[in-house]
């Protein structure tokens, strides 16, 4: 091989190098290509995604839960108190898939993100599992620190129906909530799951 | 014919591992989606099956359109559908197991998926009573017995609506056209 082939050779070598690092450098990552599809909305406005429709139709603060309606014969409390702050999200879940559950809701405050309380008595909407078509109205609870509700991002906290916990490349339904200006009050009534008439 | 004969023996590497790599890739895949497709029998009105050493017959379905809580107790766009299916052994090939029933139909899901709705354990909600004669679950134990399956689905999917029988991890799905 001559000396001017060889150097073709290295230049097209050095130019190819160049064209993967560029290839490399600006492809998306996994997370990128696997990331949901978020589906976002207002409170009081229906938000459908793939799995479901969700309305979020309040949400109240309170230093204490009363869950004295619970049907649940496992469990003694009437109040579940905290020392923080309870959240609790009032919502309409109509499910439009088989088997969808509500489990791993979160209420996202500014970076971070709270799973709905699994601890209250049944049924709360986390122990919820739609059968499709029928709407059911019930609540979410979330215990979260008194100062995240000072911020500003207060104002736009966000309910995420993750119907799993990865939902890659799946529709979420993200409902605003503003939780700012709320009065906490010392005690509010959990409103348990149930079948909602039709509107 | 110089090339061909300096380049046979990696022409024929390639003849071989070119085919295998791609059957190895897709023939898995069509393996593993063959070995999930359930096998769906449909049994008309009035007909009967036989599976397990059972025969297994719908005899009887009604629907309870929700005319709201303060009247019929069943909500407004919901409808409480019943199905009785009559569970005779046949022979002495009948099993002890359990079977779980589910109603399927509607407009399908946004998909195109079947849509299903899993059976109500407290009919008394809805101011539901059972025969006393039937049973609210489905065990075989080789005596006869009459499964009461109740569902609540949205008003309309009765029309369309069969009811899906499967026996423990079986992958056949005996499907029941509902009594108009």
């Amino acid at each position: 091989m001559s000396a001017r082939r060889r150097i073709q050779a290295a230049c097209v070598c050095v130019v190819l190098l160049g064209v993967a690092a560029f290839a490399i450098g600006t492809a998306p990552t996994s997370d990128d290509l696997t990331s949901p599809f978020y589906v976002s909305g207002p409170a009081n406005e229906p938000v459908t995604s793939r799995a479901l429709t969700v309305e979020v139709q309040g949400a109240r603060l309170a230093k204490s839960l009363d869950v004295s309606g619970s049907n649940s014969l496992r469990f003694s409390l009437d109040v579940l108190e905290t020392e923080q702050t309870w959240i609790i999200i009032d919502a309409l879940v109509e499910t439009r898939v088989n088997n969808v559950s509500l489990s791993n809701t979160q209420l996202r405050i500014g970076d971070v993100e709270y799973r709905a309380s699994d601890f209250l008595p049944a049924p709360t909407l986390v122990e919820f599992i739609g059968d499709p078509g029928i709407p059911v109205a019930g609540s979410f609870a979330f215990e979260v620190p008194t100062e995240i509700l000072s911020v500003d991002d207060a104002a736009h906290a966000q309910l995420v129906m993750r119907s799993i916990l990865s939902s890659q490349l799946d529709e979420i339904a993200v409902v605003d909530v503003d939780l700012s200006g709320l009065e906490v009050r010392d005690i509010e009534v959990v409103r348990f799951s149930e079948i909602a008439e039709a509107r | 014919m110089l090339w061909l004969a300096r380049n046979r023996v990696a022409l024929a590497v390639i003849a071989i591992c070119v085919p295998g790599l791609v059957g190895v890739l897709f023939g898995f895949e069509m393996l593993s989606r063959d070995a999930n497709a359930v096998d769906v029998r449909e049994i008309a009105v009035g007909d009967s099956v036989t599976a397990a050493g059972y025969s297994w017959k719908l005899t009887e379905s009604i629907e309870f359109v929700g005319e709201g809580r303060a009247v019929n107790d069943i909500p407004v766009g919901t409808s409480l559908v019943a199905a009785i299916v009559t569970v005779t052994p046949v022979d002495n090939s009948s099993v002890d197991d359990t079977c779980d029933v589910s109603l399927v139909g509607g407009a399908g899901s946004p998909a195109g998926d079947e849509l299903s709705w899993r059976t109500v354990s407290d009919v008394s909600v809805y101011d539901y009573a059972r025969r006393p004669e039937s049973a609210s679950y489905c065990s075989l134990d080789g005596e006869p017995f009459s499964y009461e399956a109740v569902f609540l689905a949205p008003t309309g999917v009765y029309e369309t609506a069969t009811v899906d029988l499967v026996f423990g991890s079986s992958d056949t799905v005996y499907r029941f056209d509902l009594k108009h």
